[in-house]
C-alpha cells in the first residue's frame, strides 16, 4: 500500500460505472450468442456430416499409397512365412536330436549297469570262498587240498 | 434428413434464448471466469437436450442447478483454478482509462481477482447490473428481495470494489 492510494480520492460512481460497463462486456463471450441448434453436439446431422467426411477421407487413400500398401504386405508375408518355415525345420531338427541323444543316454546307462553289475559280480565271486577259479570248476580249497609233493615212486 | 432444425431443437433455442445470458452471469458470479461460466452454460443445455426423464416444469431452475452441479464437480475436480488468478499489483499507480484498462487481459485478470475478494451476492448484482444491463427490479425478482435492497447491495458492492481497487494503489487521477 503506498501513501498516494492512502491519499487519492475514491472513485466516482459515474468511473466505477464506466470501468465496470468496459469489463463486463469484454467478459462475456461472443459464443455466448450462438444458439444450441447451431452447436455440433446438439445438431446431430452436422456431426453425421463431419463423421461420415472423416470415413471418406480415411476409407479412399491415393492408389500409390494402396500399391505401396499391398506390395509391403506381400513382402511382409513372404517373409513371415519363409521364417516361420525355418523356425518349424529348427524346432523339428532340435527335437529330433533330442530323442537320439536321450535315447543314446539311456542305452549308455543301461550299459554302464550291465558291466558294473557284470564285474561286481566276478569280485565277489573271486572273494567268496567257493569261487571258481578255472574254466574246470576247480575251487580255491580244492586246489589247496591238491598235493604238491612229487609222487615217490615204491620199489615195492 | 433436412436442414430444418428438429421441433426440439427450436425449443431448446427458445429457452436459451431466454435464459442463457442469466444464467452466464449467476456462473460467472459463482467463478469468476467467462470461459468456466460459458462452459456451464453450454452443459447445462446439452444436459437438457439429451434428457429424456420426467417433464421439467421450470427449465431455468433446472438448467441453473444443473449448472450449478457442474461447475461445483470442476472446483473440486481444479481448485486451484476458481482462486484468485493475479493481483491488483499489476495494475498499480496507472491512469485511470477503463477502456484501455480493461482491453489488457492482465487488468481484467486483477479487477476478476478483486472481485473474488467480495460476497458471491455481491459479484451477482454487478454482473447483473453490467453485464446483462437489467433493472433494479429484474435483479429483485432472480434474487428474492426488493428493487431498494439491490439498488443498496449494487451501491455497496461499488464501493467494496472501489476499496480493493485503491488499496492495491489503483486512483482515479
Amino acid at each position: 500500500m503506498t501513501d498516494q492510494s492512502n491519499t487519492a480520492p475514491q472513485f466516482s460512481n459515474d468511473q466505477m460505472d464506466e470501468l465496470l460497463h468496459s469489463f463486463y462486456r469484454m467478459e462475456v463471450p461472443a459464443e455466448l450468442d450462438q444458439l444450441p441448434s447451431s452447436w455440433p453436439e446438439v445438431n446431430g446431422e452436422s456431426s453425421v456430416k463431419a463423421q461420415q467426411q472423416r470415413t471418406v477421407t480415411l476409407a479412399a487413400p491415393d492408389p500409390q499409397a494402396a500399391h505401396r500398401t499391398t506390395s509391403a504386405g506381400r513382402g511382409l508375408a513372404v517373409a513371415g512365412a519363409t521364417l516361420a518355415a525355418c523356425l518349424m525345420v529348427i524346432v523339428l531338427s532340435t527335437a529330433g536330436n533330442n530323442t537320439d541323444n536321450t535315447e543314446t543316454a539311456k542305452t549308455n546307462n543301461k550299459t554302464s549297469v550291465v558291466g558294473d553289475s557284470d564285474t561286481l559280480m566276478d569280485v565277489h565271486k573271486g572273494n567268496s570262498g567257493k569261487g571258481v577259479v578255472d574254466d574246470a570248476n576247480t575251487t580255491l580249497i580244492e586246489i589247496d587240498g591238491v598235493d604238491l609233493s612229487p609222487e615217490q615212486k615204491s620199489e615195492d | 434428413m433436412t436442414d430444418e432444425p428438429s421441433i426440439e431443437t427450436d425449443y431448446l433455442d427458445a429457452i436459451y434464448r431466454e435464459n442463457s445470458r442469466e444464467l452466464w452471469a449467476i456462473f460467472y458470479s459463482q467463478c469468476s471466469d467467462p470461459e468456466r461460466a460459458y462452459d456451464a452454460v453450454q452443459e447445462s443445455f446439452l444436459k437438457l437436450h439429451s434428457y429424456k426423464g420426467e417433464p421439467i416444469r421450470d427449465p431455468r431452475a433446472w438448467l441453473l442447478r444443473v449448472g450449478q452441479n457442474w461447475l461445483r464437480d470442476v472446483a473440486r475436480r481444479k481448485s486451484s483454478s476458481c482462486k484468485l488468478t493475479s493481483t491488483l499489483d499489476e495494475m498499480s499507480n496507472e491512469r485511470f482509462a477503463p477502456e484501455q484498462l480493461m482491453a489488457s487481459d492482465e487488468n481484467r485478470g486483477a479487477v476478476r481477482g478483486a472481485l473474488q475478494q467480495m460476497l458471491e451476492d455481491d459479484r451477482k448484482v454487478l454482473v447483473m447490473k453490467y453485464a446483462l444491463d437489467w433493472s433494479s427490479a429484474q435483479m429483485a425478482k432472480v434474487m428474492d428481495c426488493t428493487a431498494s435492497a439491490v439498488d443498496m447491495r449494487l451501491s455497496r458492492a461499488r464501493r467494496r470494489l472501489a476499496e480493493l481497487l485503491e488499496e492495491q494503489g489503483y486512483s482515479n487521477d
